[in-house]
């Protein structure tokens, strides 16, 4: 599933946060590379990585390039059991830079709801692209549907997940208190 | 465990309920469905701002703007028809219906969406007209959410109130349940405390009574070690409980009986087969702690104490018992042997009396056909030798009784042993002679005197030279005395050459009533009494008595006794011989005298009246010890017999009655008759009065070797007794004038009337003991003081009678009392008419 081991990269965001803290205008200096498809995701607010002046654009190519997860679940707004495919939360948040605050989900309808950073975690909610191994348009809730994993662990089968579960996700704002 | 379990269910189902709150399978049901309004109010207002524009300038902008309206309404629509949470709201038939008529909408339009720019331009205002139409349906959809969210309420608040229902009556349940385990946990403490008090005092009596037994309680464990060890067992076996507790019960257990302990313990211990426990009481022994062993009585009993055996002893001592037993049992023994001993003795007895009584009445009849008086004489001589025979029999058993009872009387004197050994051996040449033995006699190294009972040596030596004789036929018997050097002991032996002793018999012999078999009763004749006697003899001087003998060649006895401290005659005052063979009487020639006979019975009267009728003396009778004393109130004798056993007033009496009298005879001899002569009786016989004893049956030697031996008025009272009347008077006119001592002497005239008057009352028996020892008492001291010492001993010999409860003695002395204040009456009175200057 993930192509780096984890404690690497812990290792590197670690490492990151080090220099961050005491030679910022270099890692500001380090930017995303640049999307070459239609952008479907665009991050603000307190991120160490940036393509877009201060912002951070993603398109399903880059978000696949940060690792990619499935999980079967069945959900309460569909009918059977489905297969989400996605970058796993926390690998985002990790290649923002991001460890704490909360990340504020914006939708295309203007739905908006606060994930905290700490649910960014291994096994947990994904910015799936893939439903059943096929994009999702706007009409199928996509393109982007954050989705945790409800069937492989029964704490995410509350309403607090179910309200985090934001589909036709647009924006996130990161606001690291 | 029914209630755990119940519990246990509840607490589950309870739990479950609460994670079924927890879990959610559906998300906000009302905003989702609230949303699908928003979301066509949305694409609404949007269509009419485009429309309202008319000609755009920027018709793609627009256009793209109304497209993402359309896409989520469209994923608005979809959700609600597609979503398992819609499940049950799409069964409603309203809402079915409702959602047929969005679904028809979007489905007429997605392929214009989808389309090109222009054709969608164009349909924008039919498109603006058939979204007015949905706008109720988006209403009805909208209060479907308001009803939904109405049910799902009530559903969670009754699901809810189930789950507090259910806790509450868990709770409840709990509550019960707490109570009851509660109430149980009382019960059980009060049980248990219960339980422990009953046990306690249980215990502390089966303490008490351990500690207080008096029997010896000893607890030990399968091991053998003394677990526990009361107070009797420390007494028991001297050990104290804190050094027995620990220790082998092998403690107790005497060397000899260790072995058989140790096998004991030891099958305990493989097979639990038990010898003594459980066997009620058993006999063993025990050690004491300072190494005696003593009987004991032991029950043993076991039992079982968390899992461990023990065994509990009582042991009682029976030392006691056993001695008791054994005493009783010998005693049994000797009970038996001597009646067994007894019937030979009467039997040989019976035989030995029959023979000469034989022989008595034998000659009788003779004598009574015999008309020559030659022939009579001789007949005479046979039942004489035939009653002293008897006579002979009859005394040896008297000494016997009297030596069984302890009391041999011995009056030694100074002896010359060679005098009387030579005495002896000539009295029995002759009668040796019948059996052809001659005798001789060695005297060379005896002592010259010797302190003993002539009287009882005599018997003894005689005794076994009869003994040597029976047992010797035409041999010889030697009799010797020697002194054994540096040991004041003088022995005699009497040796013979007769047929000898078996050794197993030397000691027998000496038994009494023994006749040693067959075979020596029938060769000797004797009551088998003789050499018993001449043994308690000689113990009773102090002596040995022995024998050596070689059956078919002789025997020696011999005697050891001591020579005896060298002693002065005169002190010897009281005789009581009478079978002494006194040959020098018939020599002396006594003087008439006048005799008081006092003797009850006629035989006996009738004896000694003619054997001293027959001397010359003049008698007078009396019939009784009253008459006696009577008689010799009247008139003066030189000697009076009194018989000492008679009926009413016996002789003792009747004498002391004679001394105590002032009459002519109180200072007569008296001479006792008796048949028994005790030492103890001497002692009462003289304090009396009795001067002398005569053994029975009288010999007319010894009555004229006791009536020689008398002097007139010898028995004299002592001086303490004699009346100081005239002197006290005189003296006390000397010193206090004639009229005061004659007031004196009156006042006590009255106070001795008084008494002999109150004495002679009725009321003087009913007076108690002490009262009239008191009276008596009383006069007795003004007596002592007046002189009438006579008067006084009377009196006080009258208080100690009182003193003592002798109411007999008392009557007697009362009798006397008045006489006797007759007589000092008289003195006084004679006093009184003296001149006044004497």
């Amino acid at each position: 599933m993930l192509a780096v081991p984890s404690s690497i990269l812990a290792s590197a965001i670690l490492a990151s946060a080090a220099l961050a803290t005491f030679a910022a205008p270099i890692v500001k200096a380090e930017t995303l590379s640049m999307p070459t498809g239609q952008v479907v995701l665009t991050v603000t607010g307190d991120i160490f990585s940036t393509n877009q002046s201060a912002n951070a654009e993603f398109d399903v190519e880059m978000l696949k390039s940060l690792g990619e997860v499935s999980f079967e679940t069945t959900t309460p707004w569909t009918d059977g059991v489905q297969t989400f495919t996605g970058v796993p939360l926390y690998r985002l948040a990790e290649a923002l830079g991001v460890t704490e605050g909360t990340l504020n989900a914006v939708a295309v309808n203007d739905y908006a709801v606060e994930v905290p950073v700490s649910d960014a975690v291994e096994d947990g909610p994904i910015i799936a692209y893939l439903q059943n191994g096929s994009p999702m348009s706007v009409r199928e809730k996509g393109p982007l549907w954050i989705v945790y994993p409800y069937d492989l662990n029964k704490d995410y089968q509350s309403e607090v997940s179910y309200s985090r579960s934001i589909w036709q996700l647009i924006r996130v704002d990161v606001n690291a208190n | 465990m029914l209630c755990m379990a119940t519990i246990a269910f509840l607490a589950k189902n309870v739990r479950g309920e609460l994670e079924n709150l927890a879990v959610v399978s559906v998300d906000n049901l009302q905003w989702t469905i609230g949303q699908t309004e928003l979301e066509l109010l949305l694409l609404q207002k949007t269509l009419r701002a485009v429309l309202a524009q008319k000609a755009l300038a920027d018709n793609a902008a627009s256009l793209a703007k109304i497209r993402l309206r359309f896409d989520i309404f469209y994923s608005r629509i979809r959700l609600i028809a597609e979503g398992q949470q819609f499940a049950a709201i799409r069964k409603d038939v309203r809402t079915a219906e409702d959602l047929l008529r969005l679904n028809a909408f979007l489905d007429k339009y997605t392929a214009m969406f989808d389309g090109p720019d222009s054709a969608l331009f164009a349909h924008l205002p039919e498109i603006e007209a058939d979204v007015e139409k949905l706008m109720p349906i988006g209403r009805e959809v909208a209060l479907l959410g308001v009803r939904l969210h109405a049910a799902e309420v009530e559903v969670e608040r009754q699901s809810i109130a189930l789950a507090l229902g259910g806790i509450g009556l868990l709770a409840w349940i709990l509550a019960l349940v707490l109570l009851a385990v509660i109430a149980m946990l009382v019960a059980l403490f009060h049980r248990i405390t219960q339980s422990e008090r009953g046990t306690e005092v249980a215990r502390s009596r089966l303490q008490t009574v351990i500690a207080t037994s008096l029997d010896g309680i000893i607890t030990a464990n399968r091991d053998g070690l003394i677990i526990d060890y009361n107070g009797a067992a420390e007494h028991l076996f001297g050990h104290d409980k804190s050094a027995a507790i620990g220790h082998g019960i092998d403690l107790i257990v005497p060397a000899h009986l260790r072995p058989a302990h140790v096998v004991g313990m030891e099958r305990v211990r493989q097979s639990g087969e038990k010898n003594v426990v459980g066997r009620g009481l058993v006999q063993l022994e025990a050690l004491h702690k300072d190494g005696t062993v003593f009987p004991v009585e032991m029950s043993l009993a076991s039992a079982i104490l968390d899992g461990s055996e023990f065994f509990v002893g009582f042991i009682r001592d029976i030392s006691d018992r056993v001695k008791f037993e054994q005493e009783l049992i010998e005693a049994r023994d000797r009970a038996l042997e001597g009646k067994q001993a007894k019937a030979e003795f009467l039997t040989t007895m019976s035989h030995e009396m029959r023979t000469p009584l034989n022989g008595i009445l034998g000659a009788i009849e003779l004598l009574e056909a015999e008309k020559s008086r030659a022939h009579q004489a001789r007949f005479v001589a046979a039942i004489k030798t035939s009653a002293r025979l008897l006579l002979h029999h009859v005394n040896g058993v008297l000494t016997m009784a009297r030596a069984e009872a302890g009391r041999i009387d011995l009056f030694p004197l100074n002896v010359d042993p060679s005098d009387l050994l030579r005495e002896l051996v000539e009295s029995q040449r002759h009668a040796l002679k019948a059996s052809g033995n001659r005798i001789k006699c060695h005297t060379d190294a005896a002592p010259g005197r010797i302190f003993l009972d002539p009287l009882r040596l005599r018997q003894v030596i005689l005794n076994l030279i009869g003994n040597a004789n029976k047992f010797t036929r035409n041999g010889e018997i030697l009799v010797e005395c020697d002194t054994i050097p540096g040991a004041d002991l003088v022995e005699f032996r009497v040796i013979d050459t007769g047929i000898g002793i078996a050794h197993e018999n030397l000691e027998r012999i000496f038994e009494e009533f023994r006749t040693l078999d067959a075979s020596y009763s029938r060769t000797a004749e004797g009551s088998g009494l003789g050499l018993a006697i001449s043994r308690r003899l000689v113990q009773a001087m102090g002596g040995e008595i022995g024998v050596d003998s070689e059956p078919g060649e002789g025997s020696l006895f011999w005697v050891r006794l001591p020579i005896g401290p060298v002693v002065e005659e005169e002190a010897i005052d009281l005789e009581l011989r009478s079978d002494k063979p006194d040959s020098k009487g018939l020599q002396h020639q006594v003087r008439p005298m006048r005799v008081l006979l006092v003797e009850d019975n006629h035989i006996n009267r009738l004896v000694a009246r003619e054997m001293l009728i027959r001397d010359g003396h003049s008698v007078l009778e009396a019939h009784d010890g009253r008459e006696g004393v009577r008689l010799a109130g009247i008139q003066p004798f030189d000697v009076i017999l009194m018989d000492i056993s008679m009926p009413e007033l016996d002789g003792v009496t009747a004498t002391s009655l004679i001394r105590e009298s002032l009459g002519p005879n109180r200072n007569t001899p008296i001479f006792a008759l008796t048949a028994h002569a005790f030492p103890e009786d001497a002692e009462r016989f003289r304090e009396a009065g009795i001067t002398t004893t005569l053994i029975k049956p009288l010999s007319s030697a010894a009555l004229r070797a006791a009536l020689s031996a008398t002097m007139p008025g010898k028995y004299v009272l002592t001086s303490a007794e004699e009346s100081a009347i005239p002197e006290t008077f005189a003296n006390l006119v000397a010193s206090l004038g004639r009229e005061a001592a004659l007031g004196l002497f009156d006042s006590f005239r009255n106070e001795a009337e008084e008494l002999i008057q109150r004495v002679s009352s009725q009321n003087w028996a009913a007076e108690t003991d002490s009262v009239r020892a008191d009276a008596v008492h009383k006069l007795a001291g003004s007596a002592s003081v007046l002189g009438a010492s006579r008067f006084r001993r009377h009196l006080q010999l009258l208080e100690r009678d009182y003193r003592a409860g002798q109411i007999d003695a008392a009557t007697r002395h009362l009798v006397l009392l008045e006489e006797s204040w007759s007589h000092t009456l008289a003195e006084i009175e004679g006093c009184k008419s003296c001149p006044a200057e004497v």
